[in-house]
């Protein structure tokens, strides 16, 4: 121990935290472990993604991935026929389980799901009164038993500069923390977003131009 | 899988520390962020390519798309993307990169000379070569390229593209990743090829004009 010992220590004092506050091998460790839980989340819902199944399955096999690490109240996946002028949800979890929403009329509905569609982009509401002021409309469950997501995150499914058109569905996640999901979060639910969307329009027999 | 048991291999933070432990902590803490730092690159890959692989590209120029995100981050020396013909016995080559850019290599019959893709496509699942020796015992076929300039990848990891029940009897293609390196692609970096190589199956074959399965055309 001699001059380069002090060099060392005079090189890490000016990082040294202050009591009560995270260090900063603590917080380099939570930010590993964030990113730990963010890469097996991904690897999990592309490995799980299959083509030809049902909407619903798949958004089911989703969800069950999600719920836990982002700590979800709600989930739903919309899928809106122009044509029909129909929007279905082909899956809606709230409340620990999978409730019967009825298809709407999707002129007549004007959520935030809606919201996303028109827009062709992901929005966030990170508390209700947020959502509030955006024109959200709430389920029955939700208004009966006042238990109202804070935070809202939107995707749309098949947006982007391949798609032609109009995005044709909705994934939703909520939380009841308040500004539950960070950026980072947020990027890597529209990357899911966007490998259900082309799970969902992968066509297995489609035929290759070769040679 | 977690991928590192980072919190137990490293224990609680040190409190006050004398100066060993500083130099400890120092250590661990630039392991960490060499962790951060390598969990990012995968990050970035895979969003990246959730971003890129858009439906209405060719295989070409999605696999284009996919290495040049790849190439950097994964240090490769040789990147492909195979696509099989069954019927007609013929693999086909969209995109065959080495030497530092695209070339153009010829289709070869399938049975005459499956090399490490075929090996990929009958087995229907990744297939990993450590060595160029262990390359030479599963039949590698070497390209124009690597005979005459001698310059062969060591590691070569082949994902087969549409392996599984959902997809049909075959895979309908390989990506391949090879680097200069032996052993150059740990398993966490095979996990994240592959996840890659399932995104660039999903692009290959999506059609944004094809209903939901389900849904009344």
């Amino acid at each position: 121990m001699g001059f380069d010992w002090f060099k060392r220590r005079d090189a890490v004092l000016p990082d040294r935290e202050r009591p009560g506050e995270p260090s900063q091998i603590e917080r380099l460790r939570a930010e590993v472990r964030e990113r730990d839980q963010d890469r097996r989340l991904a690897l999990e819902v592309l490995g799980i993604l299959k083509p030809s199944l049902e909407p619903r399955v798949l958004a089911e096999s989703i969800r069950n991935a999600c719920e836990g690490p982002l700590g979800l109240a709600t989930f739903y996946m919309a899928i809106v026929d122009y044509g029909r002028d129909q929007l279905s949800f082909p899956l809606y979890c709230e409340g620990g389980k999978a409730r019967m929403v009825a298809p709407r009329v999707f002129s007549e509905f004007g959520g935030l799901t809606t919201r996303v569609l028109v827009e062709k982009r992901s929005l966030y509401f990170a508390e209700k009164s947020l959502q509030d002021d955006a024109g959200a409309a709430y389920t029955d469950a939700e208004r009966i038993t006042g238990l109202i997501p804070e935070s809202w995150y939107g995707l749309p499914l098949g947006a982007g500069p391949g798609w032609p058109g109009r995005p044709f569905g909705v994934l939703s996640f909520q939380a009841f923390a308040k500004d539950a999901f960070s950026p980072a979060r947020r990027e890597i639910m529209d990357a899911i977003g966007a490998a259900l969307a082309l799970a969902l329009k992968t066509d297995p027999e489609r035929t290759l131009r070769l040679g | 899988m977690g991928l590192f048991n980072f919190g137990k291999a490293k224990g609680p933070a040190p409190g006050p520390a004398a100066g060993p432990d500083l130099v400890r902590e120092q250590g661990q803490m630039e392991d960490l962020r060499e962790l951060v730092r390598h969990m990012d690159e995968d990050r970035a890959l895979l969003i990246g390519a959730l971003q890129k692989l858009q439906p209405g590209l060719s295989p070409e120029e999605l696999a284009s798309a996919l290495f040049d995100l790849c190439f950097r981050p994964l240090g490769l020396a040789a990147f492909f993307l195979a696509l099989a013909d069954w019927e007609a016995d013929a693999l086909h080559f969209p995109l065959y990169h080495e030497g530092g850019r695209s070339r153009p290599r010829p289709w070869r019959r399938l049975s005459e000379s499956p090399g490490l893709t075929g090996q990929t496509l009958s087995q229907a699942q990744p297939l990993y070569v450590r060595t160029l020796e262990e390359g030479k015992a599963f039949g590698v076929v070497l390209s124009e390229v690597e005979k005459e300039s001698g310059l062969v990848p060591q590691s070569w990891y082949g994902v087969p593209l549409g392996a599984g029940l959902a997809w049909g009897t075959r895979p309908f293609g390989v990506v391949s990743f090879q680097s200069f390196q032996p052993d150059a692609f740990t398993g966490s970096r095979r996990g994240l090829m592959q996840a890659l190589g399932e995104v660039l199956a999903f692009a290959i074959k999506a059609d944004p004009e094809r209903p939901l399965v389900g849904q009344r055309p």
